[in-house]
């Protein structure tokens, strides 16, 4: 909402500057987004245009000879945004200067010396769009603050609630409740009846129209609107046509219910017909656009079609012309959600559907139609008609109670009765008061208001919430219950972290294309109306996201190591059900990625004090024998680790060799929180012997590791493979296994002679059942 | 032996040994547990009462004499050492380094925050029904922020006004009613999550989301309490010197409806293009929880109020760490994540 200062001046008493206005304003509730045509200019003046040449060597500039009241013209380049001719008043910045912040100097364009800038409103960061010429009156070298300075405009955002404030006389209630100052409105008159001429009005669609005035003005002189109203239309955005349709749009502006004029004499029959659209009947619009509607938009129609889209714009062939004589004024109500639907699927969103949108009291379209019938009368003459109106729905009258103590305890602040009624009446409640209650009637323009809450946000506003203290909630502290789920979240976020893993976070959103190669069609959550072709799914897996990741990557770095942590959304016949995953993704040019992997799975489940195996197994995207399924120690397989597989590489265009986890969250959070209990240090020294076993390389580490533990020692503490060696010396088809036994007593130092004959056991058991044998022996 | 035989053989001892090793190992032979001063002490009590007062104080006195002979010595050896000294301007070893993503950083900075005042994590589905997302926050069926050019729509057979109709959660406070489902009052919760907002991608806009939201529930929560929590928040995080102001505004879950704006953290509130020249960012909507809120989540109006406040992440994050295009947060590129 544009709010002309000046214009606001006629309805409200108040001198303080532009800035400090809008500051309060904001403050109060209607936010000042910025502050139009209030600029301090330096050096930009109204200069008259001498002379317009083309540029020698550049055909889109011109070489103008400009007078800015200085002794010789200044010569300035321009571009041929605007077309200007001799004779023209512009504004024109003289170098050196800035405009907003664009800095203007003197400069040579293409050989040619320049010195200042013709400046567009848009640079001038006034409004309108285009290029202001000034009155040919005005002297040259005027500073054009001298003209601007005294129009400045607040663009005001309003909240939704507000319908009222969508107009002058709603921005003066605000300013004059926010600034304490009197306000100066006076409601029109009925206009004094003149003419028997009338029109019938069927309302076919009550609930969509509860009210409608009409109201015939014979003999209207169409002219140019007086400079005046020409100005405040200008500032307020709105482009100035003819007097008859200036009113209803100054009408509207002015207190917030948009009307519409049509041309008497182009409507067929005797009546004005509100009703709904036939699919596929067709109207050209103001705006010379030929618009098909859907049954469900709402019509102005005559005997023979469509004259207006209600609420929204008026046809074209029913305008009001330079030839027209007699109108048909139309006040009226429409319903803000079938407005909103119309202006939406049409795109063709107005100053007066914008109004509907939100709703208006029906108390409005009276006091409209009388003010726009007395401004006709003074711009254009004519005589006027008495109102055919067709209502269904009164404005409700609302009293509200306000128990000022109650309001206190929901505020935080004291504040007495007598100044709880002053911000209320300064808001037009009309308020009794009785004890601490205060009982306030609800203004008829408020249809906002409905509950004491109400109250208390009017009240607190003008108050000033920045005049409010700051406290802390008090009382009662609730009861922690924590959440483990966010703790190991946090914890495996710290070690993959510290281990070199960098967090990703990726859209939820993916492809068809995606969901097909994962096979989750059946799963995957599909989106109705996706912003693009691309994010038609909700993801069903972190694997679609991770190795996408590693192709963004691979031409900027070597090794690439991510994780996230996310979640996943599965389809549950027609519900959603949602899990976190963990996925953990590297890349390596060798073929050691799974093992690298499994490094960083062994650091995981040894920070979170979880004991997790691997399964071998097939995993979707995984080569087959280089993956394997991750298993708790109850028999749960709660997810996956392996290498990627060919085929998936080449779907996703990784260059290197990857390996990736998955986990499911929830499912490792159950395992997860076993608290870690010192031991004592062992008292007697402990032994440590490697031993080397060559083995067929087909021979697994599990199968040595499950022939060890098959012969449990109560002096063996630990096994452990500590390398692996393959080449030179062996053999093909040959593997060096070295293991690492610890022997340890809570008893006593053990003998080296237990120790010789643990071993001597050991390596028979594995020579007999593994064909090994040793290499290497005592390691202390 | 004698208390001072022995100490002309350590003297002896001592001179030879030229290395850590070797005075260790006298260390052992005169100190250790087995050593000669040992036994001494170990047999002091078969003498005389008056042998035990001139023995005993021997042997302390050698014990303590031998001990800095030996530190003197190590001191002399360490002095001698061999080593050359080496190019401390060289490279470290490496070491893998990994980042943590800016969103949790600040997630995480902001959860500290409010931790510290009494809340507590709550998580809640971020696809989700009308129900939860609007119905429940006192958002009319006919709301524009319904309307698919809106929110995310799942195809699940559901007209748009069915209760039970999957869409994409719009703001965490889709976990107000839920919470309160299976909690009473009083409460103290923050919500981060993901969200969606049907949003044509630029520099500055994103479909997709990170919001935190906070309910508080209890008797005599006022409005002060919001003003003085946010406050709270703002100057955690940006410093004491930032300023706050809070604006009335509209949602239709809170009543009354508050925007807190912070004062511009690149310009000090001087006015940049970053705050459109206001000196101030509009960055925490907030307000009282409106009684029709209260009453879905079955807390009775009349005995307690509340308050919920919800923040984009993403533009505090993006003003925190100086970042101009919002989209980069979801680009996984390591440009951007190595440089957090």
């Amino acid at each position: 909402m544009k709010v002309p200062v000046n214009w606001l001046k006629e309805y409200v008493d108040f001198d303080l500057s532009v800035e400090k206005l809008a500051d309060k304003l904001t403050l109060s509730g209607s936010e000042v987004d910025q502050i139009l045509g209030s600029a301090d200019f330096k050096n930009i003046v109204v200069g008259e245009i001498l002379e317009i040449k083309k540029h020698p060597d550049a055909d889109k500039l011109h070489v103008c000879q400009i007078d800015v009241g200085e002794t010789k013209p200044r010569q300035i380049i321009c571009g041929s945004l605007f077309i200007v001719e001799p004779g023209n008043k512009v504004p024109v910045a003289l170098a050196p200067t800035k405009v907003g912040d664009l800095k203007v100097d003197k400069a040579k364009l293409r050989g040619v010396e320049s010195f200042g800038m013709i400046c567009s409103d848009e640079e001038l960061g006034i409004g309108g769009g285009g290029l202001t010429f000034f009155d040919k009156k005005t002297k040259n070298g005027t500073n054009i603050n001298d003209i601007f300075g005294r129009d400045a405009v607040l663009d005001i955002d309003l909240t939704p609630n507000r319908t009222d404030c969508f107009s002058m006389v709603g921005m003066a209630r605000e300013t004059a409740a926010t600034l304490e100052t009197k306000l100066k409105i006076v409601e029109p008159r009925p206009a004094k009846v003149s003419s028997d001429k009338k029109i019938k009005v069927l309302v076919k669609e009550k609930n969509l129209c509860p009210h409608y005035i009409a109201k015939i003005i014979e003999d209207v002189k169409i002219a140019p609107s007086p400079e005046w109203v020409q100005r405040r239309l200008l500032a307020a955005g709105v482009r100035p046509i003819n007097n008859i349709v200036d009113v209803t749009n100054y009408v509207m502006l002015e207190w917030g219910q948009p009307l519409h004029a049509f041309d008497a004499d182009k409507i067929t029959g005797d009546e004005i017909i509100v009703r709904k659209a036939k699919k596929g009947e067709r109207m050209e619009t103001l705006d010379g656009v030929m618009r098909t509607f859907e049954d469900r938009d709402l019509l102005i129609a005559d005997s023979v079609g469509p004259i207006a889209v209600a609420g929204v714009m008026g046809g074209a062939a029913s305008e009001v012309s330079s030839s027209t004589k007699n109108i048909v004024l139309e006040s009226a109500n429409f319903e803000a959600v079938s407005i909103r639907k119309t202006a939406q699927r049409l795109a063709l969103r107005s100053e007066s559907s914008t109004r509907f949108e939100k709703g208006l009291p029906s108390r409005l379209q009276e006091i409209a139609i009388e003010r726009a019938a007395e401004l006709i009368l003074d711009l254009a003459g004519g005589k006027v008609g008495s109102n055919v109106e067709n209502t269904t729905r009164k404005d409700e009258v609302k009293t509200i109670k306000m128990d000022v103590q109650k309001f206190e305890r929901f505020s935080g602040i004291q504040i007495s009765d007598k100044q709880a009624v002053s911000i209320l009446s300064s808001l037009g409640f009309e308020c009794k008061k009785e004890a601490n209650l205060i009982t306030a009637k609800v203004p008829w323009w408020r249809l906002d208001i409905s509950i004491p809450q109400d109250l208390y946000e009017e009240v607190a506003r003008i108050y000033g919430y920045n005049n409010m203290p700051s406290t802390l909630p008090g009382g009662e502290l609730p009861t922690p219950e924590g959440d483990p789920k966010l703790e190991m979240i946090s914890k495996i976020k710290e070690v993959l972290i510290g281990a070199g893993f960098s967090e990703v976070i990726n859209y939820s959103f993916t492809s068809k294309k995606v969901v097909d190669f994962l096979g989750e069609n059946d799963k995957a959550l599909k989106i109705t109306n996706p912003i693009s072709p691309e994010w038609e799914y909700m993801r069903t897996d972190l694997s679609g996201s991770l190795l996408g990741n590693i192709q963004t990557n691979q031409d900027n770095y070597n090794k690439i190591r991510l994780f996230e942590i996310g979640n996943i959304y599965i389809k549950n016949r027609n519900l959603s059900s949602e899990r976190t995953l963990l996925g953990i993704i590297l890349n390596s040019k060798k073929e050691d990625s799974f093992l690298l992997l499994k490094g960083i799975f062994d650091l995981l489940s040894n920070k979170l004090n979880i004991k997790l195996d691997l399964e071998e197994a097939t995993v979707g995207l995984m080569e087959t024998g280089r993956s394997a399924h991750i298993i708790t120690q109850r028999g749960q397989n709660i997810g996956w680790i392996g290498e990627v597989n060919i085929k998936t590489k080449g779907f996703f265009g990784i260059k290197d060799n990857a390996a990736m986890i998955q986990v499911d969250i929830n499912l490792l959070r159950k395992e997860y929180g076993r608290i870690k209990i010192y031991k004592p240090f062992p008292k007697f020294p402990a032994s440590e012997r490697d031993l080397t076993f060559v083995v067929a390389d087909v021979v697994k580490v599990l199968d040595i590791e499950q022939v060890i533990d098959s012969m449990p020692s109560k002096i063996r503490t630990k096994r452990e493979v500590i390398d692996i060696y393959r080449g030179k010396g062996l053999g093909t088809g040959k593997k060096a296994v070295t293991v690492r036994f610890t022997y340890q007593s809570e008893e006593r130092t053990l003998e080296e002679k237990e120790i010789d004959q643990d071993q001597k056991d050991v390596i028979k058991k594995i020579e007999t059942k593994l064909g090994g044998k040793v290499r290497g022996g005592k390691a202390d | 032996m004698k208390v001072e035989e022995i100490k002309k053989q350590f003297e002896k001892d001592l001179v030879h040994a030229s290395s850590n090793q070797e005075v260790e190992a006298i260390r052992v032979a005169y100190l250790g547990r087995k050593s000669k001063v040992t036994d001494i002490l170990k047999n002091i009590a078969k003498l005389s009462v008056d042998e035990k007062k001139t023995v005993g104080a021997e042997a302390n006195k050698l014990k303590l004499e031998i001990d800095s002979a030996l530190t003197e010595k190590l001191n002399q050896i360490s002095a001698k050492s061999t080593k050359k000294p080496i190019d401390i301007s060289e490279p470290g070893t490496k070491y893998p380094v990994g980042h943590m993503h800016p969103l949790t950083q600040f997630i995480q900075k902001s959860i500290d925050v409010f931790k510290s005042i009494g809340f507590e994590v709550y998580q809640s589905p971020e696809v989700d029904t009308a129900y939860y997302n609007f119905d429940t926050l006192n958002v009319p069926k006919d709301h524009p922020a319904r309307d698919s050019f809106d929110t995310f729509y799942i195809e699940d057979g559901r007209d748009i006004s069915d209760d039970n109709k999957l869409l994409l959660r719009t703001h965490t406070t889709n976990s107000d009613v839920r919470y309160m489902e299976t909690h009473k009052p009083p409460v103290r919760i923050i919500i981060p999550g993901k969200c969606y907002r049907h949003d044509t991608l630029d520099a500055s806009h994103e479909a997709t989301f990170y919001q935190m939201d906070g309910l508080v529930i209890g008797e005599g929560i006022c409005i002060t309490d919001l003003l003085g929590t946010l406050r709270y928040f703002a100057q955690e995080i940006f410093g004491k010197d930032v300023k706050t102001r809070a604006r009335p505004h509209f949602y239709p879950f809170t009543e009354p409806s508050i925007d807190l704006d912070i004062s511009c953290v690149l310009c000090k509130g001087k006015g940049c293009p970053v705050c459109k020249r206001s000196g101030w960012l509009e960055v925490m909507p907030c307000g009282m929880v409106h009684p029709n809120v209260l009453k879905k989540m079955g807390v009775d109006p009349e005995k307690y109020s509340g308050y919920a406040f919800g923040f984009g992440i993403e533009r505090l994050m993006m003003l925190y760490y100086g970042i101009n295009d919002i989209r980069l947060g979801y680009s996984s590129d390591l440009r951007f994540l190595e440089q957090f």
